[in-house]
């Protein structure tokens, strides 16, 4: 189970690239150790093809460059293959728009990792985690199936654990922070 | 320009974030200057996203008096050039524009007075009236909320320390919230660093432009 300040599990998990669809780059394979050194935040949604999902994965979508600018990896995850999240997005005018990678958890490996596998029916919880350069998870909320979660807020986390602490001004990947 | 050869993808990109916070078909020229150091200019792009440009616990008219405020106080042109383009889009008039003039100066007339007061070390002249006349605070276009917020950012930059309480006294017995004032202080703060960044530059420019 994670916890705060405890290291985010390692994984590798298969991804469908939105933005690459059609070439062979849209399906790929994604590691922890690919995103070591960066903040990145990675949210879990019950199922492809239902509705809070679309309106969740469509509404951080929005605010993708939010997340640029603040240098944090958007990601989301559900237990779904690559080849229903790519039907999916094929399927949905606003979802074809996506600009972030969509994780395959179709062994619940990275579900149950993060601590939200609902394991008598092999879906996420809507959990949503902020890693840090260091790999450590900063910040979660996880809600049960029925609620969507606010993009502003998350940003307003971030921005907190990124400009409130005492960062050394050089700070470099794997450096202990002055928290 | 040799400026503009030298934006790397980085500076580039926040130049048009911020651009696009605002707005406006172009940022000043001379904002070109920011891409020297694109660490800066992303603090500044991301405060100013944060809190000159759009609105949070302050509204996006009152944020632009505020800003502007601030950057006649620093004589920006560059910034007063952006902040009275912007502020056609949030719909302040021309009169409003002159009246964030008139009360940011009366705050130094008055801050003078208050600063001297306090500095002074003494309270031989507190029975002393201050006979100064200030009908702008009252007879503007701006409400007294929206004055309270430019006295506060102006007499905070002129380090008047009774102007300062006096007036969030004042702010708060207007109903403005503890938010919105750390707010109004957020948004000078990023237009002065912005400005401030600006004039230095010039001042190092003869330098820096010899290395390139």
């Amino acid at each position: 189970m994670v916890g705060i300040a405890s290291s985010a599990p390692e994984f590798e998990c298969e991804f469908y690239d939105r933005t690459k669809d059609g070439a062979d780059e849209q399906f790929g394979k994604l590691s922890d150790k690919d995103l070591k050194g960066k903040w990145y935040c990675l949210f879990f949604y019950p199922l492809d093809f239902t509705f809070v999902c679309p309106t969740e994965l469509v509404a951080f979508n929005e605010k993708l460059e939010d997340f640029e600018d603040r240098d944090c990896e958007l990601l989301a995850a559900s237990t779904d293959s690559v080849y229903s999240h790519k039907g999916w997005c094929d399927s949905h005018e606003d979802l074809a728009k996506l600009r972030y990678r969509l994780l395959a958890d179709t062994t619940h490996s990275l579900a149950d990792a993060f601590g939200v596998l609902k394991s008598d029916a092999g879906v996420a919880y809507r959990g949503i985690y902020l890693v840090d350069p260091n790999g450590d998870v900063r910040w979660f909320a996880v809600h049960d199936m029925s609620v969507g979660r606010n993009v502003d807020e998350v940003l307003r986390v971030l921005d907190a654990l990124q400009t409130d602490k005492l960062c050394p001004c050089n700070w470099q990947p794997g450096e202990e922070t002055l928290s | 320009m040799t400026q503009t050869q030298q934006l790397s993808d980085e500076a580039a990109r926040s130049l048009e974030r911020l651009q696009e916070s605002f707005g406006v078909d172009s940022l000043p020229e001379s904002f070109v200057a920011y891409g020297r150091s694109p660490v800066f200019l992303k603090d500044l792009m991301m405060n100013a996203r944060k809190y000159v440009a759009g609105s949070g616990a302050i509204d996006q008219r009152h944020r632009t008096l505020i800003a502007l405020a601030t950057a006649l106080h620093a004589k920006s042109e560059p910034w007063v050039e952006l902040l009275t383009k912007y502020s056609q889009q949030v719909s302040l008039d021309k009169q409003e524009l002159i009246d964030v003039n008139a009360v940011a100066s009366t705050n130094y007339m008055y801050n003078t007075f208050f600063k001297f007061r306090h500095l002074s070390g003494t309270d031989r002249f507190d029975g002393m009236p201050v006979s100064l006349r200030a009908h702008t605070f009252t007879n503007v276009s701006l409400d007294e909320a929206t004055c309270e917020l430019i006295n506060i950012a102006i007499s905070n930059l002129n380090a008047c320390e009774p102007c300062v309480s006096g007036h969030v006294t004042k702010a708060k017995q207007l109903g403005l919230t503890d938010q919105q004032l750390l707010e109004a202080i957020q948004c000078a703060a990023t237009v002065y660093a912005g400005t401030q960044f600006l004039a230095f530059n010039t001042m190092l420019r003869a330098e820096l432009d010899d290395e390139s």
